[in-house]
């Protein structure tokens, strides 16, 4: 697609990914049209990208896409959930099965989506690494994973039925990050862990500046199909939490599994935010398929992600509540003009007054 | 007697104005809290309470020297000679070690492959499973060069036994041998898998979940991947069928072989049927428990934990000569058959291996 001018649609662009992805393609010449779409309003304004707020079951959607020409549709209005809401449903899956119309309507040929490699599932009978092409077992409790599963066979019936739009699904492994919330972020935040006893899975992460780095390499490249993301390497989750001095909690499964079903009838649903199956069993993509098909090759080892959000997250103890960094750096230049306006404005005043102050003296 | 024990009293009085009732220190008439600056007892620096337990501990103190001191005379204790020393510097190093060694794993400094393998914790395991190759089942392994040094190869050997031991024997005469040492990654089953602690240990010891996914990127990995294609039909099988293999699977293991071109190698295991002979399998519990069987030998469940404890069975390990698969062609639609073909031939090799190793076995113990 080289030389020709791009235009591109993303959802949620006031969300995590969308407003990440947004401000990487705004600075590339390449994308021509930037339009953004999401249901609330963006912290701060986008430089080029054209905002409108408006959910994808719009009806006018499918004219907007096929007026401006969009070529790539970036799908990335997903909100996790950990307990069942028909909001979030709505918004997750109705949302993606409308977004997946509309774009068959207004004939746009390719569409990203992202999607978790917990859809494959934890269960002892899984191979040791996941193919893209394996199915999925397991039932889970979480909508975060549920709702991924469903728009996973939405993708998979709508790209049966339709020649276009051409989709590429981007199956993450655990995303973390220090300051970006997700559900691995939830699970190891607190300084005791609650684990299994007896498991000690294989485990594998994805830098949240990888995420965006797939996302971008994906809406520039044209490769459909589907790929495990992942950053190189595996760790067993016991070494991560070592790695953090962080105190494993060992619970028996049973036990995990009641407590978790439990608390997700509470307020706090998210007091474990990452299935005890998860915790029992490995749950790894082969990302062959990624770095041989895709063509990308994730900055961020597992090892460095995690050391690199434990380093974090120790720092942040120290740092002060209000950061300096969010401060406007032009803010100081601004105010040195309005000052000078501002002086300059009462010098005027005083020249004027002391002007009519004379001339009323010499009239004396 | 009496008069004796009066007379090596302490002769000082407490500062409750009652005559000191410690023992005087030998050759002395005071008792070792009064002979040092002639402080009394509760004196008003400390707390009654911590003073008596001062008080306590030295006449506990006083006590236990005086007893030394007697059998130091009577000749009863000795000065520790050199290989007391010796013994206990040793001890003290390798409990030292260890220390280090869990010290750094607490750290999480360590290193596990992407299959779950620990190669330190397979040496710390080792010097056990040393011990019951050369000492408890004194372990026979002929034909080991038949192993290729390196590359891809598939072992496929009779299980039996209950505990899945023939594995670890196995895997420590490959890891023992004089020329090209190497690790075997042996397959299991995935309710081991499933259960906690079993199937952790054994994946921190290079095994791995049978899969014919993970047996095939394995080989593909020139790894040497050991199968036992009977599974839990071997080891759990009456102790009137031992030595009669039992259905070799699906033979998912010769298809393995055959797309990464592994060559087979039988193995035949002699001497582990009798570890644990199974009188009768208690299905309906074993249901119940989520097992696959539930033996019932002599010493199980009827010594308890006891009963785990394997008999000293004189055993035998055979590797035959290797099956080259790498020139065998097929078509598309001829491998089911070649796949059955292969299947009962290895499983002839084996059973014939057994066969012939039963003949020359005079005694099962020895």
């Amino acid at each position: 697609m080289s030389g020709k001018k791009r235009a591109v649609l993303i959802t949620g662009v006031a969300h995590t990914w969308g407003s990440r992805l947004a401000s990487l393609l705004e600075a590339d010449p390449e994308f021509d049209a930037l339009i953004g779409i999401d249901y609330m309003k963006p912290e701060k304004p986008f430089a080029r990208m054209e905002f409108f707020q408006i959910e994808p079951h719009h009806p006018l959607l499918p004219e907007l896409l096929k007026v401006t020409g969009v070529d790539t549709v970036c799908h990335l209005l997903f909100e996790d959930a950990y307990a069942p809401s028909e909001e979030v449903f709505d918004l997750n899956v109705m949302g993606t099965m409308d977004l997946l119309a509309a774009c068959g309507a207004g004939e746009t040929p390719r569409v990203v989506l992202m999607s978790d490699a917990k859809v494959y599932g934890a269960v002892a009978e899984n191979p040791h690494f996941l193919t893209e092409d394996t199915d999925f077992l397991g039932s889970y409790r979480h909508p975060y994973v549920i709702h991924r599963m469903e728009v996973e066979k939405i993708a998979d019936r709508f790209s049966r039925q339709n020649p276009l739009p051409k989709i590429t699904m981007l199956r993450f492994a655990n995303i973390l990050g220090f300051g970006v919330d997700t559900p691995m972020a939830r699970y190891l935040s607190p300084q005791m862990v609650p684990t299994v006893f007896g498991y000690d899975p294989m485990m594998q992460l994805t830098h949240v500046k990888d995420v965006t780095a797939a996302l971008y390499h994906a809406v520039k490249n044209d490769v459909p199909g589907t790929f495990n993301i992942a950053g190189d390497g595996f760790l067993p989750l016991c070494q991560m939490l070592r790695l953090g001095k962080k105190v494993s909690l060992p619970f028996g499964a049973p036990f995990l599994r009641l407590g978790g079903k439990i608390f997700q009838k509470t307020p706090i649903p998210d007091s474990l935010p990452i299935e005890e199956a998860f915790l029992k069993f490995p749950c790894l993509g082969d990302t062959a398929r990624m770095k041989n098909v895709l063509g990308f090759s994730p900055q961020f080892t597992t090892r460095e992600t995690i050391e690199d959000f434990l380093e974090n997250q120790r720092l942040a103890k120290y740092l002060p509540k209000r950061s300096r960094s969010q401060a406007d750096p032009k803010a100081a230049e601004k105010l040195q003009d309005y000052l000078m306006a501002k002086r300059r404005a009462q010098d005027y005043l005083t020249e004027l007054i002391e002007s009519f102050n004379k001339e009323s003296g010499h009239d004396q | 007697m009496t008069s004796n024990a009066d007379a090596a009293r302490c002769k000082a009085t407490t500062s409750k104005g009652n005559p000191c009732r410690n023992r005087a220190l030998p050759g002395m008439e005071l008792c070792s809290v009064h002979a040092g600056g002639g402080r009394t007892h509760g004196g008003a620096q400390s707390g009654p309470g911590r003073d008596e337990i001062a008080v306590l501990l030295e006449q506990i103190l006083a006590v236990l020297l005086e007893l030394r001191a007697g059998m130091a005379a009577q000749g009863q204790i000795r000065e520790p000679d050199e290989l007391t020393r010796e013994l206990a510097a040793k001890v003290l190093a390798f409990c030292n070690q260890k220390m280090e060694v869990l010290k750094r794993r607490v750290d999480g400094d360590y290193t596990v492959d992407k299959w779950g393998r620990d190669l330190e914790l397979m040496a710390e395991f080792h010097p056990l499973a040393s011990f019951l190759f050369h000492k408890y089942w004194r372990v026979e392994a002929t034909g080991l060069e038949n192993i290729p040094a390196s590359g891809r190869a598939l072992l496929v050997a009779n299980h039996s036994g209950v505990v899945p031991w023939d594995a670890v024997m196995i895997m420590t005469a490959v890891a023992e041998r004089e020329k090209d040492p190497r690790n075997v990654r042996g397959l299991f089953h995935s309710w081991a898998a499933s259960m906690p602690v079993a199937g952790l240990v054994l994946q921190r010891l290079g095994h791995v979940h049978a899969h014919p996914d993970n047996a095939m990127r394995l080989l593909s990995e020139d790894e040497a991947v050991l199968v036992f294609p009977e599974g839990a039909k071997g080891v759990g099988k009456p102790f009137s069928e031992r030595y009669q293999l039992a259905r070799f699977g699906r033979g998912g293991f010769v298809r393995s072989a055959l797309r990464t071109g592994a060559p087979i190698i039988p193995v035949s295991v002699v001497g582990a049927e009798e570890i644990h002979p199974v009188m009768a399998n208690a299905a309906p519990l074993a249901q119940l428990l989520n097992l696959p069987f539930l033996p019932i030998t002599p010493t199980f469940p009827l010594l308890g934990p006891l009963g785990l404890i394997p008999l000293p069975s004189k055993w035998s390990i055979h590797f035959h000569p290797a099956i080259d698969l790498s020139h065998v062609k097929h078509g598309p639609s001829g491998e089911p058959l070649l796949v059955s073909k292969l299947t009962s031939e290895v499983r002839e090799v084996i059973q014939q291996g057994i066969y012939d190793r039963l003949k020359k076995r005079k005694a099962v113990f020895w």
